[in-house]
């Protein structure tokens, strides 16, 4: 499974989310969270197609709520 | 126009506070937070580049710690109805502005909750003392102003802030006329909860305001509505900022409010004090030689004054001198500034006292046209 959005909370979250990966020179897009996934998000999500793992755990040690992952596919 | 009401809102505002507003409403007009389209994305960016910087400013511990209001009185209802259960008790100082005592009053003549208020000392001391006196079983909140609205008088909050805490009791500094003059920093002092003004010393419009807060308190919302977020749970989300920030924001106004702190940033705050407490202390001076005027409070120590000041012509009420002052194209503020309690302590509730508060574009000429016109009072 190719899990390449990382679920967030708020829109501020993925704010908070992309400019720290930013930093980090990894590649991630802010997007509208699809609607079939199971999680209750904000809406709002990153799209991230490279080290989505390394992604997330970094965002986690930076303190970033997570709330889960998900497929692009089932946009 | 000389104005002189700059404790009421600050005017002008900085060119680059106008631009920004009306860049807003142009470019960036969409619903943030809300929308998945690119124009919507960018509106959330400015909003979140506003966040980021706030947080900068106020040493705040986290983005989402910062929630914008429409004004400091927005943010300090926040703070007493998120806080306060049934039962607790508050402490507030003898300065505060309606914005305080009036929440407050509400809710003790709903019986829902009781408070006191502690009187300003003559010195650090007793003020401290005053409030430590007041403490009792069920005290769960201090609120304080940083500066007062009407004399200036500046309070110890930092020494309050830590005497409170060692109570185990929550403190909520009022920083509606310090933010922007004097030194903020949460991660220093230790506040849970600061309640500023964007209109006033951070220049940007009005409608705006910031609730600062610590983090680690999740605080019962003031209003419910729609944030952009877990859309299909009924219940507010329990995470910050969109806890606290129901409805469509205010991007026109947070982002002038942006463009201000930016300026404030560039310029640096300790300067812009020194400059407002230059022209105060100097007015202070020069009043002290009419015999018909009362000037109120101290300036001749920046650590206990903020750059407004208080006086009252003998024989004249204060709301004609201010109407003088108008008809010379002065504007200054009379009355009890919505601060009767303040009003009360300094023994001029019964007429009221004429303020004046610089800003850092009031110049010496235009506190020179003001001696010349109170020289010139019938």
């Amino acid at each position: 499974m190719n899990q390449q959005l990382i679920l967030l909370p708020s829109v501020t979250y993925a704010m908070k989310a992309k400019n720290i990966l930013d930093q980090h020179q990894i590649r991630a897009y802010i997007q509208r969270t699809p609607k079939n996934v199971s999680v209750r998000s904000c809406g709002y999500c990153l799209f991230v197609p490279e080290h989505t793992n390394e992604a997330e755990t970094l965002l986690r040690k930076k303190g970033v709520r997570v709330l889960g992952r998900a497929e692009r596919e089932r946009l | 126009m000389i104005y002189l009401d700059n404790s009421a809102t600050t005017y002008p505002k900085p060119p680059a506070v106008y631009q920004a507003v009306g860049r807003a409403m142009r470019d960036f007009g969409f619903n943030p937070g809300r929308g998945g389209y690119e124009r919507s994305l960018a509106a959330s960016k400015k909003i979140y580049e506003a966040r980021t910087q706030m947080k900068k400013f106020f040493h705040a511990s986290d983005e989402a710690s910062v929630i914008f209001t429409s004004g400091c009185t927005q943010a300090v209802n926040t703070v007493i109805k998120g806080v306060l259960h049934r039962g607790d008790h508050v402490i507030i100082s003898s300065m505060e502005h309606n914005s305080v005592v009036r929440p407050l009053q509400k809710l003790y003549n709903a019986g829902y909750c009781s408070y006191s208020v502690a009187d300003i000392g003559a010195d650090d001391d007793e003020t401290i003392e005053n409030f430590r006196r007041a403490i009792n079983r069920n005290t769960r909140l201090f609120i304080c102003t940083h500066a007062s609205n009407v004399f200036g008088t500046r309070l110890p909050v930092e020494r309050l802030c830590a005497l409170a805490h060692s109570y185990g009791i929550l403190f909520c500094l009022d920083a509606a006329q310090s933010a922007g003059l004097l030194h903020i920093d949460l991660e220093r002092d230790g506040y849970d909860f600061v309640c500023c003004a964007g209109h006033k010393y951070l220049y940007g419009p009005m409608g705006t305001g910031i609730l600062l807060l610590k983090g680690e308190h999740m605080l019962d919302t003031l209003i419910e509505g729609g944030t952009g977020s877990e859309s299909a749970d009924p219940d507010m989300p329990s995470y910050y900022p969109d806890r606290l920030e129901a409805g469509t924001q205010n991007v026109p106004g947070i982002l002038g409010l942006n463009a201000g702190v930016q300026l404030l940033s560039n310029i640096g705050i300790e300067k812009i004090y020194q400059k407002e407490m230059r022209l105060i202390r100097g007015l202070w001076r020069r009043l002290q030689e009419f015999d018909r005027i009362k000037v109120y409070g101290d300036f001749g120590d920046d650590s206990r004054s903020a750059p407004v000041l208080s006086f009252t012509v003998s024989g004249i009420d204060s709301e004609e001198v201010a109407h003088v002052l108008s008809k010379r194209g002065i504007a200054v503020r009379s009355g009890l500034h919505c601060a009767p309690l303040a009003h009360r302590f300094m023994g001029t509730s019964e007429g009221g006292t004429v303020r004046v508060a610089p800003s850092y574009f009031t110049t010496e000429t235009d506190i020179n046209i003001l001696v010349n016109s109170l020289r010139k009072l019938p």
